[in-house]
C-alpha cells in the first residue's frame, strides 16, 4: 500500500511536468505576442494608450518574452546584426512588417547591445572612412542581397511577372552616417536605463526595493543626456561614452557568465523558476497577482463543485437502489427514462430554462452573483442562507448531467450484485428486504460508484465554467473563461495548472478511498 | 448465424433504438438535403436577366454558401442516391451475361459487377473517392464561380414574375437588418420602428427570426450541418488517434507504454472545457476545423485507454501468437488481426464521444468561441439568452435542437453497447 501511494505521488510529478509544458507552449504560440487592450469583444484595441502599455509590459515580464525560448546568446551578438536592425528605418521598400520586427528586436535586446551601440555611434561620428571601408560595409552588403528578394515578393504588384531589379545598397555616406548616429542615439536612450519592477498586490521584497532605488539614482544620472533636447548627437555621444566607459565592466563577460547567461535567462528557465516558486505571474486585465486572484475566488468554484458531487451521490445512491429494487416495475421505468434524458440534457440550455423560469419569471432565486449586497453583516446562520440561496440554482444545474450518470451505474451494480448468492443467503436467514439491500447489496455495488469520483472530477470542473458564465458567478471557471476572451495568458497559465494539479490529488484520493472501501483490492 | 446478425438482431429489440435510428437518419437527410427546404434562390424562375434555374448554381455559389461544409452537403444531395441505388444493386443477383449491348452501356455493367465483386466495402469505398474527389474539384475551382448576389423573392414580388421557391423563403445567414426578432409565426413587427416584413417578400417565420433578422427554423436545418460536420470528424480523428496509439502502448508494452499513458494521463486530469478553451485561446480565428481539431486534441485518451485494455487482454490470445508463429510483421499483426476484434467497444464509445463533441460544440458557441460565422445550434442559445425578454422561442429552438440530436445518438450508443454485451443477451 505505502509503495503504490509514493509510487503515484512520483508519478504526479511527470504529469504535473507535461501540463505546464503544455503551457509554456500555448504560451509561446499565442497569436499575440505584444497585446495591446484587447476590449470585452475580443478587438484589438491598437491604440496604445499609457494602460494598454502597462498591460503589454505585464504579460512580456509575466512570461519574460523578451528572452530566446530556450538558449540566449546574446553576448555573441555582432556589430554586424545590430547594425542591419538599426538601419532598418533607413531602408526604403521593406515591409513595415519586417520593420516592426527589427525594432522589436533591439526593444528585447534590451541593455544587452548598449556596447555596440556605443561603438556604431562613435563610428558613424567619427571614423566614417573605416565604416566605409571596413567589414561592417560587406557584412551590411551582403545581408542586403539576402533580404532583398524577400522584400520584393511580399511587395510584388499582382500580374507582374517579372522581378524588378534589385535596388543597390545604400553608399555609406554623410546623410547615411548621420541617420545612423541619431537612430543609435535614440537606441541608447530606450536600452541603456534599467526600468524598476513594479510589484502588483502586496509589498515588494527588500531586494526588489535595493534595484529600484539603484535603478532611480540611474535614471537620474541619464536624465541629463536623455532630456536635453538642445545639445546634438556628437555631444550626447559624448556623454554616452563617458558614461559607458564608467561601467564597462558590466559587459565583460567571463566564460562562466556566458555560460549562465546561455542557460539562465531564457523563457523557458524562468517559466520553471517561478513555477518552482510557486509564482505563477501577474494578470494584465487585473493588475494583480494571478494567485490571489484566485485565492479570491477558488472558494466559490469548490462549494459549487464538492457541493454539486457530493449532492449528486446523496440523490443518486438511493435513487439507484430504489430503481434497482424495482427493476422493470413502472415506476423503475420512469426514472430510468427521465434520468437518461437528463444525462443528455445539455448544461447549457438547462442553465439558462432554470435562469429564465426561476430566476426571472418567478423570482424565486437570484440570478447573479455568490452573496447579496450586505453579506458580511449578516450573521452566521444567515450567511449559509444566503449562500445556500444563491447558490441552490446553480448547483442543480452541475449536478443534473452527473446526477443521472451516477444513478444509472449504482442501478446497474446492484442489480448485478442482488443476483449474487451471498444475497440469496442474506434473505434466506428471514432479514428483512431492507437489510438485505441497504447492508448486505448496496454496500457492495458502492465499490464501482467510488472509482466514478476520480474520472468525474474533472467533468465537474470543467462544468463549473459554463455553471458560472450563465449564473454570473465570480469563480475560477467565469475568471478562466473571462481570460480567454481577452488572451489573458498568465491568468489562463496560472488556472491550469492549479485545476490539473487540484484534479490530479482528487483521482489519487479517489484511488485511495477506492482501496479502503475494498479490501479485494491490493495495490503494489 | 453470424456476429453481425446476431448483435444487429439484439439491437433491433430495442423499439426505442431502433426508432432513434430513424430519427438520427432522418436528422441527416434533413440537413443532407436543407436548400430543398429552405433556400431564398427559386428552383426555377422567369425573371428577366436571371438564369433559368439559379437554385442549382447557387448550390456552389461563395456567395450563397460561403462554408466548406455546406459545399460537402450540397454535393451529397446529388451523391447520396447514388451510393443508395450501388448499395441495393450490390445485394441484388449477377447482371445478365451474353446480351450484346452498347460500349458505353457494357462499360457501365463492368463497372458495376466490378463493384459488386468486392461487396459493399468496395462500393462504400469507390463511392467515398468519388464524393471526395468531386468535392475536392469543386472546392478548387468554386472561387470562379461566384455570381452576383440578388434578392430573389424581392425582385420577383417587384417584378410580379413566376417562380418556384422552397417551401421556407429564408437564407440561413443572410442578415436583413430591418426585420428583427419577431416571434414564432409572426411576420409582424417586434421592436418598434422594424418595419414588418411583407408576406410576399420574406413569408411567415414559422419558428420565429433572431435579433438578426435571420429565421430560426433555416439556421436550425443548417446548423445540423454543422453540429454533425464537427460531431462525426472530431470522433473520426480521436478514433485514428486513439486506436493508433492504443495499439502501440498495448502491443509494445514497456517504455512506449509509460510514456503513452502519462501523456495520456496528462491530457485527461485537466478538465476538458478547461483544455478546450486553452487550446482556443491560441487560435486566432476560430473555425469549425480549428474547433475540431482542438476537439480531436483533447479527446482521445478514453478511445487509447480502451484500445491498450483491449491489446493486453488479447495479446496472450493464441489467435496472436498464430500470426506471430506465421512471421508475420508486428504492424500486420497489430492493425489487421487484434485492431477489428477491440472494435466493438471502440464503436460504442465513438457514438457516446459523437453526442459528446456535440455537446461541447454548442457549449463553446454558447460562450462564443465558435466560429461566428456558422449557424451553430449553441449560437441560437445564446443570442436567445442574451435577448431573454423578447427571445424565448430562440432558446427553446436552439436548446431542443442539441438535447435532441445529443439523446437521439446517447439512445443508440446505449442499445449498441447493450446489443455488444454477451451477458445481456436474451
Amino acid at each position: 500500500m505505502w509503495t503504490y501511494i509514493v509510487r503515484r505521488l512520483l508519478l504526479m510529478v511527470p504529469t504535473l511536468f507535461l501540463i505546464s509544458l503544455l503551457n509554456f507552449a500555448i504560451v509561446n504560440l499565442a497569436p499575440a505576442k505584444r497585446p495591446t487592450n484587447v476590449s470585452t469583444t475580443g478587438e484589438l484595441d491598437t491604440s496604445a494608450s499609457m494602460e494598454a502599455k502597462e498591460a503589454e509590459h505585464i504579460f512580456r515580464r509575466t512570461f519574460y518574452l523578451d528572452r530566446p525560448i530556450f538558449l540566449n546568446t546574446r553576448y555573441s551578438l555582432t556589430d554586424g546584426e545590430i547594425l542591419w536592425l538599426l538601419a532598418a528605418p533607413a531602408r526604403e521598400g521593406e515591409p513595415p512588417r519586417v520593420r516592426r520586427r527589427a525594432f522589436d528586436d533591439l526593444d528585447d535586446y534590451g541593455r544587452t547591445i548598449v556596447p555596440h551601440l556605443i561603438r556604431l555611434a562613435t563610428l558613424a561620428a567619427d571614423t566614417r572612412e573605416t565604416l566605409r571601408v571596413g567589414p561592417l560595409r560587406a557584412d551590411y552588403e551582403r545581408r542586403w542581397r539576402d533580404a532583398r528578394p524577400a522584400w520584393i515578393r511580399g511587395e510584388r504588384p499582382p500580374g507582374v511577372s517579372a522581378w524588378p531589379p534589385p535596388p543597390d545598397p545604400p553608399p555609406f555616406d554623410d546623410a547615411f552616417c548621420e541617420r545612423l548616429l541619431s537612430l543609435a542615439i535614440d537606441r541608447l536612450g530606450n536600452n541603456a536605463p534599467r526600468r524598476p519592477i513594479v510589484v502588483y498586490g502586496g509589498e515588494a521584497p527588500p531586494e526588489i526595493l535595493a534595484f529600484n532605488r539603484e535603478v532611480r539614482e540611474e535614471q537620474t544620472l541619464l536624465r541629463g543626456i536623455l532630456t536635453d533636447r538642445k545639445t546634438g548627437d556628437r555631444e550626447k555621444l559624448v556623454k554616452w561614452a563617458a558614461w559607458y566607459d564608467g561601467r564597462r565592466a558590466e559587459w565583460e563577460y567571463s566564460f562562466g557568465d556566458k555560460v549562465a547567461m546561455t542557460l539562465t535567462e531564457t523563457r523557458f528557465f524562468n517559466f520553471w523558476r517561478n513555477l518552482a516558486h510557486f509564482d505563477l505571474g501577474t494578470s494584465f486585465t487585473h493588475r494583480k497577482k494571478v494567485w490571489d486572484l484566485i485565492l479570491e475566488r477558488i472558494d466559490k468554484s469548490l462549494v459549487l463543485s464538492l457541493g454539486s458531487l457530493l449532492l449528486a451521490y446523496l440523490i443518486s445512491i438511493p435513487l439507484g437502489i430504489l430503481s434497482a429494487v424495482t427493476h422493470r416495475s413502472w415506476s423503475d421505468v420512469v426514472v430510468t427514462v427521465v434520468l437518461f434524458a437528463l444525462y443528455s440534457f445539455p448544461t447549457t440550455f438547462l442553465g439558462v430554462l432554470l435562469v429564465i423560469f426561476f430566476g426571472i419569471d418567478l423570482k424565486w432565486f437570484p440570478v447573479s452573483a455568490f452573496h447579496s449586497a450586505g453579506y458580511e453583516n449578516l450573521t452566521a446562520l444567515g450567511k449559509l442562507r444566503d449562500t445556500a440561496w444563491h447558490v441552490a440554482l446553480p448547483m442543480a444545474t452541475l449536478t443534473v448531467g452527473s446526477l443521472a450518470y451516477y444513478s444509472r451505474f449504482m442501478k446497474a451494480g446492484l442489480i448485478d450484485v442482488i443476483r449474487e448468492d451471498y444475497v440469496r443467503t442474506a434473505r434466506a436467514k428471514g432479514l428483512s428486504e431492507f437489510v438485505v439491500v441497504v447492508r448486505h447489496a448496496a454496500r457492495n455495488s458502492l465499490i464501482p460508484i467510488i472509482t466514478l469520483l476520480g474520472a468525474s472530477l474533472p467533468v465537474i470542473v470543467g462544468g463549473s465554467i459554463v455553471v458560472e458564465v450563465i449564473y454570473e458567478i465570480d469563480g475560477m471557471g467565469r475568471l478562466a473563461y473571462e481570460a480567454v476572451i481577452k488572451k489573458d495568458y498568465a491568468v489562463i497559465m496560472g488556472i491550469n495548472i492549479l485545476v490539473a494539479a487540484l484534479t490530479t490529488v482528487g483521482v489519487f484520493l479517489a484511488d485511495l478511498a477506492y482501496a479502503v472501501v475494498d479490501p479485494r483490492i491490493r495495490y503494489r | 448465424m453470424t456476429y453481425k446478425e446476431i448483435v444487429l438482431g439484439q439491437f433491433r429489440k430495442r423499439r426505442e433504438a431502433v426508432w432513434c435510428l430513424r430519427a438520427f437518419v432522418a436528422i441527416l437527410l434533413l440537413a443532407t438535403y436543407a436548400p430543398m427546404l429552405a433556400l431564398d434562390v427559386p428552383f426555377w424562375t422567369d425573371l428577366p436577366g436571371a438564369p433559368a434555374s439559379p437554385w442549382f448554381s447557387a448550390l456552389f455559389d461563395t456567395a450563397v454558401f460561403p462554408l466548406a461544409v455546406d459545399a460537402f452537403f450540397n454535393l451529397l444531395m446529388g451523391t447520396l442516391p447514388v451510393l443508395v441505388v450501388l448499395w441495393f444493386l450490390a445485394g441484388t443477383g449477377p447482371p445478365q451475361e451474353g446480351r450484346r449491348v452498347s460500349l458505353p452501356v457494357s462499360a457501365v455493367l463492368a463497372i458495376l459487377r466490378f463493384l459488386r465483386r468486392g461487396g459493399r466495402p468496395r462500393i462504400l469505398g469507390a463511392w467515398g473517392v468519388l464524393h471526395l474527389s468531386l468535392f475536392l474539384w469543386i472546392l478548387s475551382a468554386r472561387d470562379e464561380w461566384r455570381s452576383p448576389v440578388r434578392d430573389y423573392p424581392r425582385l420577383v414580388h417587384e417584378a410580379k414574375a413566376s417562380a418556384g421557391f422552397p417551401p421556407i423563403r429564408h437564407h440561413p445567414g443572410k442578415r436583413m437588418s430591418e426585420f428583427t426578432l419577431t416571434k414564432p409565426l409572426s411576420p409582424g413587427k417586434l421592436q418598434p420602428g422594424a418595419t414588418a416584413p411583407p408576406p410576399e417578400l420574406h413569408p411567415y417565420y414559422v419558428l420565429g427570426s433572431d435579433n438578426l433578422g435571420n429565421d430560426v427554423l433555416t439556421r436550425l436545418l443548417y446548423g445540423a450541418r454543422i453540429s454533425l460536420t464537427i460531431g462525426i470528424l472530431a470522433v473520426a480523428i480521436d478514433l485514428v488517434i486513439g486506436v493508433t496509439l492504443g495499439a502501440l502502448a498495448g502491443y509494445l508494452g514497456g517504455l512506449v507504454d509509460d510514456a503513452l499513458m502519462l501523456v495520456a494521463q496528462a491530457v485527461m486530469v485537466i478538465p476538458l472545457l478547461f483544455l478546450i478553451l486553452f487550446l482556443m485561446s491560441v487560435v486566432e480565428k476560430p473555425s469549425i476545423y480549428t474547433i475540431v481539431l482542438v476537439i480531436a486534441l483533447v479527446g482521445w485518451p478514453g478511445i487509447m485507454r480502451l484500445v491498450r485494455g483491449e491489446f493486453l487482454r488479447q495479446r496472450e490470445l493464441d489467435y496472436v501468437t498464430a500470426a506471430r508463429a506465421l512471421g508475420l510483421k508486428d504492424r500486420r499483426v497489430m492493425f489487421r488481426h487484434i485492431v477489428p476484434n477491440t472494435l466493438a467497444p471502440v464503436f460504442v464509445s465513438a457514438t457516446f464521444g459523437i453526442a459528446g463533441v456535440v455537446l461541447i460544440e454548442s457549449t463553446l458557441a454558447f460562450l462564443g468561441i465558435g466560429d461566428p460565422g456558422a449557424p451553430s445550434w449553441g449560437q441560437i442559445l445564446r443570442i436567445g439568452y442574451e435577448n431573454n425578454k423578447t427571445g424565448r422561442h430562440l432558446i427553446w429552438a436552439g436548446g431542443l435542437a442539441i438535447f435532441a440530436l445529443v439523446l437521439v445518438v446517447n439512445v443508440i450508443g446505449e442499445a449498441l453497447r447493450d446489443a455488444l454485451d454477451p451477458k445481456l443477451r436474451r
